[in-house]
């Protein structure tokens, strides 16, 4: 077969030639790339083809561009699996990141019918409600809004919410182990608030991710309602066929 | 071949060559079989015999009758959605809507570099890829990117993919999808993908990268879905 035919358009050849480049050379972070004029003698591109190619890596979020100084590696994406139970230390750790806890606030208040209904409480019986930052390397990366049932916490220790992660603390001072859970994920766009606190442009894209974590014995520890910042994670899972020991 | 006046009735010998050249695979699954005025023709028997043919073996679920296309041959059971095993589980937020595929593009290609590396076949080495719409109740959700190495595949170009899902395609080639690795990200889309799915340029979507292998751990296909924030959400069972 003559392959001539076939060899694509040319911003998606030049595309993914620069994409390679990216991957073989590991380039990190913030790393500046050649001037565009010597990327287009590289690979013989026109300088319309080559700004296609990197326009589409930064919709990619894999370059970003500084206006007047040239176009640069985007820092890696965090990658969080979503079928794992999670554990927002691990995660930044096992990334080479300093995983940091600031806690906003906690308050104990009544559940409304929503809170109540999801974890399975009477109108009115009390929740604590924590609003909690986390961040990996000093950037602000998820705003937790977390509801735990007072008749099973009865005095979160703030230390712990700050130094450990939430689900040790059920453990090590409650006897409740967080088992597994269900969630849903949305796309949302940040409020004044939460683009303060996330340090983002309000409007930015969000995960908006809302879930019930239990024990094995199915009793509801906590419901939760999170935003992630879009442009700091990436998600990934396993899909299985023929394997019949999946429950969903 | 011919049909005689023997003793079974016509219609069920004309159904008898029907599925005689599926099984042969003169009719390839996922390619519409002649018009019923040219099996008419063809065999010398009116349409109403052809009619009462098709209609047995679309019962049978053989063929598959898509409006205003044609009658197609459909592939076996339509395998298990990788979806519905673990994961995400894709909701579509309004249930009952009609869905349709728009296919925008469909071509062979080289690998290239990218696709050799993911494949792992050689650069100069086909693949097809396919670009497509997919609309619920005409209402643009998702936009997908889905490159095949074409070795896999062949006579692919002759099966209506606005028909077949991908699943049935692989059913067809009795290739089993039993692993996927699925990626999940926000980005925002170029000028031109924000108008094909009826958003603006700044509203940003889903994108789900897949890569699937089957059971051998041959990689059989990689796509790209960019899904609309506002039609869709997910839901995800996680554990220890």
């Amino acid at each position: 077969m003559n392959t001539d035919n076939y060899k694509g358009k040319p911003r998606d050849t030049a595309y993914e030639k620069l994409e390679n480049y990216l991957v073989q050379n590991n380039y990190p972070p913030h790393y500046r790339l050649p001037g565009e004029r010597d990327m287009c003698e590289m690979w013989n591109l026109s300088r319309t083809t080559l700004r296609a190619a990197i326009s589409r890596l930064v919709i990619e979020g894999k370059l970003y561009r500084k206006k007047g100084s040239g176009t640069y590696v985007a820092p890696p994406k965090l990658i969080e699996d979503l079928q794992k139970i999670h554990s927002f230390a691990k995660l930044s750790k096992s990334d080479g990141r300093i995983p940091e806890t600031k806690l906003i606030s906690m308050e104990l208040c009544p559940a409304d019918k929503k809170i109540a209904g999801k974890l399975g409480l009477s109108l009115g019986e009390k929740v604590w409600q924590l609003v909690r930052i986390r961040m990996a390397d000093t950037m602000p990366v998820r705003l937790e809004n977390v509801f735990l049932p007072e008749k099973l916490f009865k005095k979160p220790d703030q230390n712990k919410l700050t130094a450990q992660s939430l689900y040790d603390m059920m453990e090590e001072d409650y006897g409740l182990r967080p088992e597994h859970g269900a969630e849903k994920i949305a796309l949302a766009y940040a409020t004044e608030r939460e683009a303060q606190l996330l340090e983002v442009e309000a409007g930015a894209p969000l995960f908006y991710i809302s879930g019930i974590t239990r024990t094995k014995d199915e009793v509801a520890v906590e419901y939760y309602k999170n935003v992630v910042r879009g442009d700091m994670v990436r998600y990934q899972g396993v899909l299985r066929d023929g394997c019949d020991n999946v429950c969903v | 071949m011919r049909i005689n006046d023997g003793q079974p009735p016509i219609y069920l010998q004309l159904r008898e060559v029907i599925r005689e050249k599926i099984e042969d695979g003169e009719y390839v699954p996922g390619t519409a079989i002649p018009s019923e005025n040219a099996l008419a023709d063809m065999y010398h028997v009116n349409r109403l015999t052809v009619r009462s043919a098709i209609d047995a073996l679309v019962t049978e679920g053989l063929l598959k009758p898509v409006q205003g296309k044609g009658i197609f041959v459909a592939g076996g059971k339509v395998a298990r959605d990788l979806e519905s095993l673990g994961g995400f589980s894709q909701m579509m937020r309004s249930h009952n809507k009609q869905p349709k595929i728009k296919v925008l593009q469909k071509s062979f290609r080289c690998a290239g570099e990218k696709y050799g590396k993911i494949f792992g076949i050689d650069e100069n080495e086909m693949v097809y890829a396919i670009r497509r719409l997919c609309c619920a109740d005409n209402e643009p959700v998702s936009l997908e990117e889905i490159f095949v190495p074409a070795a896999i595949v062949p006579q692919i170009e002759d099966i209506d993919l606005s028909v077949f899902s991908m699943s049935e395609v692989y059913q067809f080639y009795h290739i089993r999808p039993v692993l996927a690795k699925q990626t999940l990200e926000i980005v925002t889309l170029s000028q031109n993908d924000a108008r094909l799915l009826g958003i603006h340029k700044n509203q940003a979507v889903f994108l789900f990268e897949y890569i699937s292998s089957d059971k051998n751990g041959r990689v059989i296909e990689f796509s790209h879905c960019y899904t609309r924030g506002d039609k869709c959400d997910f839901t995800v069972h996680f554990q220890r």
